[in-house]
């Protein structure tokens, strides 16, 4: 147990980067952490507005009894979710197994400490479903005594089972991976596999109960709000009911977490079982299955062969490819976007954004669909930037490109340059499908072609700005700088308020559509090209 | 070949750093650069080598001033850290070959100067092998041979005996003598006294961002002294 207690102190320490943002001396290092935390503080009031906002949509629609049984669902997969993402840089890192390995301490107490520390994340996570979704509930609907024990035990009983399950598909997904030759090219696979699965396992998981909402019948010209809301509301409420009786679990689950406390404590002292048994089994194998994990490096006796020389810039493109297609987070954060965009492209040949507004019924207002197309692909494409971990990419290689003898421009350069070769043939191929397929005028075949580009444009050279201005070189494993870095969370934001006008444009009358949208065009393209230039001066030399 | 004029570098938010550091590194030089950990060694190379700015003084090499034309500056020097972080999603060859892209070095001479250093440490048959694969010797090795590549005019190294086999440290001293017969100059950072104190013919100790002693390895050591006996000395002085 003291081990234990040692471990999790250690691997506690720097929680959410608390110990560095209080010891560090250096005034710039401070001061991106406290960007940083600016933008969780900022993404975590969205979410919570989120999570709030729809439980109170479910409680306008006379569901609201369901808060508890959806929401803690969520939850738990939220936990899973961030679960997955992190296990391989939490409990099977390798940064420290020769040093641990070299301790007196056995292998149980370090994986339990290190699933305690992915269990502490996963209430973290919960807490922002939770807490918001809870909040509502009790606010909009009322419930008895009984539910707030079971609400607060919930809290910490609903992440154990998903972080248990993250660690044994951890190490299948670890084990596969290191087994594999194209270990990058099959982590890409398997997280898209898993973003398209989060898309079809609902309805499969549903077996066609979700029809009731398919054949909602919006489309009665008289209706008015109120009779719309009903009619909503009791399909709805049909759904929840016929998934509650072909899934009795559910309905079970449903009763526990609206107040019953006894069966929440049961739950959780079940999942603490599978837990403990998790850290036993692995701790029990901790070394010998990091040690298997742990990638094997192949040797293959080398020649000396004809070499050919390129250009500087070609070798630094190069370079970044290379970097880029080496790390699977990085790969798969970045494309997931890219290829759903060209996945929709193509389904929208089949179907026009405007038959799928018609098909959905009467729209109190009149929305141009065709007109947001351009903006909504250019912003799909591009939303995850490359470019806005690049730099932070370098992390300890930083000095070899500070030492080159080549400028900043060029260096940076590189990095927008490459960005734009891997959006390129998303774009063609998203392109080409759309102006064969989709019927529009010339001007607006033209704004298709140029809107999208000007997007990734602006995406690669406004992610450029935001690393510039807060990179991160200090890492220890790649999903900090690609994930969890200020210049990612700006990033995304950017490109979010800068597809704002897109949203206006569809609202716009079909006569101020290719005007609006021209002028748009130009101010993004003049935004970008300011950027540009405050980039192209940036001194390398600054930055550590 | 390196003259530096009242070079101060402090980091912001603290006292650390260099100050007022005056040196003259001439071609053919082999000039160690000694002090204890913290005293500044790794931050004055790094400036020198255009890595980090400075905050007053100059630094010129081969007669250009690196505030005013660090590319220049930059193309005529080669930088071998005390740390062989360097790129581990490349084979070794896709390095050297990255690098000599990078400095303009053609295919030619590339190729027989790999061949030539890659033999010579040993390295041959690794180059095709991925980065990461590499123990820290090799990663030192490859360093090396990296900085070699295009004929640096000034060889700047920070602590580059760390991690070599003996052989691979033999080799490094050859090599050495072999750049500087040729009219390359060296300034490099060292722990290790009694290599510097035979390779070097110039010397400079630093101690808490100051230099307390520099010139000829000859006159800084005096008679019968050696160069650990003069450094024990000047670093205690004032303890």
């Amino acid at each position: 147990m003291r081990e234990f207690v040692v471990l999790a102190k250690a691997e506690m320490v720097n929680w959410f980067g608390r110990n560095v943002y209080r010891n560090t001396k250096d005034p710039a290092e401070r001061k991106r952490r406290t960007l940083l935390r600016a933008t969780i503080a900022f993404l975590l009031v969205v979410a919570l507005g989120y999570v709030a906002g729809g439980a109170y949509g479910l409680s306008a629609l006379h569901v609201g009894s369901y808060i508890p049984t959806l929401y803690t669902i969520v939850a738990a997969m939220v936990v899973l979710l961030v679960g997955l993402i992190t296990v391989r840089g939490n409990l099977y890192r390798e940064k420290d197994r020769e040093m641990l390995s070299a301790l007196p301490v056995r292998g149980l107490p370090i994986a339990a400490a290190r699933l305690f520390h992915m269990y502490l994340n996963g209430v973290v996570a919960a807490a922002v479903v939770l807490v918001p979704s809870y909040v509502v509930y009790a606010v909009c609907e009322k419930p008895g005594a009984a539910f707030y024990p079971c609400a607060a035990l919930s809290l910490l009983v609903i992440p154990i089972l998903p972080t248990a399950i993250a660690a044994w598909v951890g190490i299948l997904v670890t084990a596969i991976l290191s087994r594999m030759r194209h270990k990058v090219l099959a982590e890409v696979l398997l997280a898209i596999l898993a973003v398209v699965g989060l898309f079809v396992l609902p309805a499969v998981l549903s077996g066609g109960k979700l029809s009731s909402l398919s054949s909602l019948n919006l489309s009665g010209g008289g209706k008015t709000n109120a009779e719309l809301t009903e009619e909503i509301s009791k399909a709805m409420a049909d759904v929840m009911e016929k998934l509650e009786t072909s899934v009795p679990v559910l309905s079970t689950w449903g009763k526990t977490v609206r107040g019953n406390a006894a069966g929440m404590a049961l739950f959780g002292l079940l999942s603490l079982v599978v837990f403990l048994l998790t850290a036993l089994v692995i701790g029990r194998n901790f070394f010998s299955i990091t040690a298997k994990l742990a990638p094997a490096a192949v040797h293959r006796e080398y020649r000396m062969e004809r070499l050919s020389s390129r250009s500087a810039m070609s070798a630094l493109v190069r370079k970044e490819a290379k970097r880029y297609f080496s790390s699977g987070v990085y790969v798969s954060n970045t494309i997931i976007g890219a290829v759903l965009t060209v996945v929709i492209a193509v389904a929208l040949a089949f179907v026009s954004p405007s038959e799928l507004l018609a098909k959905a019924g009467n729209i109190p207002v009149n929305i141009n669909a065709d007109a947001v197309l351009p903006f909504l692909f250019g912003m799909c494409i591009c939303m995850m930037s490359i470019t806005a971990s690049a730099l932070s990419m370098e992390g300890k290689n930083w000095w070899i490109v500070k030492s080159l003898p080549v400028d900043g421009r060029s260096i940076l350069g590189a990095k927008i340059l490459f960005d734009l070769c891997i959006w390129a043939p998303f774009y063609a191929v998203t392109e080409i499908v759309l102006l064969f397929t989709f019927r529009t005028t010339v001007a607006g075949r033209i704004l298709l072609l140029l809107l999208p580009a000007a997007y990734i444009v602006f995406a690669a050279v406004w992610g450029m700005f935001c690393n510039v201005h807060f990179p991160k070189f200090h890492w220890e494993n790649a999903t900090e700088a690609v994930k969890q870095s200020a210049a990612a969370g700006l990033a995304i934001a950017g490109v979010l308020t800068a597809v704002i006008p897109g949203v206006a444009v569809c609202l716009l009358p079909e006569a101020y559509v290719t005007p609006v949208s021209a002028g748009v065009l130009a101010v993004l393209l003049l935004v970008t090209a300011l950027l540009y230039g405050r980039v192209a001066k940036t001194n390398l030399l600054d930055m550590n | 070949m390196l003259v530096i004029k009242n070079l101060t570098k402090i980091y912001k938010g603290t006292d650390k750093g260099v100050s007022d550091i005056t040196l003259h590194v001439e071609k053919g030089d082999i000039y160690a650069f000694i002090g204890h950990n913290g005293a500044g060694k790794t931050t004055l190379l790094k400036a020198v080598t255009g890595i980090h700015g400075f905050d007053a003084g100059t630094v010129e090499i081969d007669g250009i001033d690196i505030t005013k034309d660090p590319i220049e500056v930059k193309r005529r020097i080669a930088y071998v850290p005390d740390n062989p972080d360097i790129y581990e999603f490349m084979t070794g060859i896709q390095y050297l070959n990255f690098i000599a892209d990078i400095f303009g070095v053609s295919a030619a001479d590339r190729e027989a100067r790999i061949r030539e250093y890659g033999d010579r440490f040993e390295i041959t048959g690794a180059l095709g092998d991925l980065i990461s694969g590499y123990s820290h010797g090799m990663k030192q090795k490859l360093v090396l041979i990296s900085a070699l590549l295009h004929e640096p005019k000034l060889l700047i190294m920070d602590e580059p005996f760390v991690g070599l086999d003996p052989k691979a440290a033999f080799l490094l001293k050859e090599c050495m003598h072999k750049l500087t017969e040729q009219g390359c100059a060296i300034f490099f950072s060292t722990h290790v006294l009694d290599v510097a104190e035979k390779l070097c013919n110039k010397v400079a100790i630093i101690k808490e961002g100051h230099l307390i002693a520099d010139g000829l390895m000859s006159e800084v050591v005096g008679d019968g002294a050696s160069l650990e006996s003069l450094f024990m000395e000047t670093v205690s002085e004032g303890e």
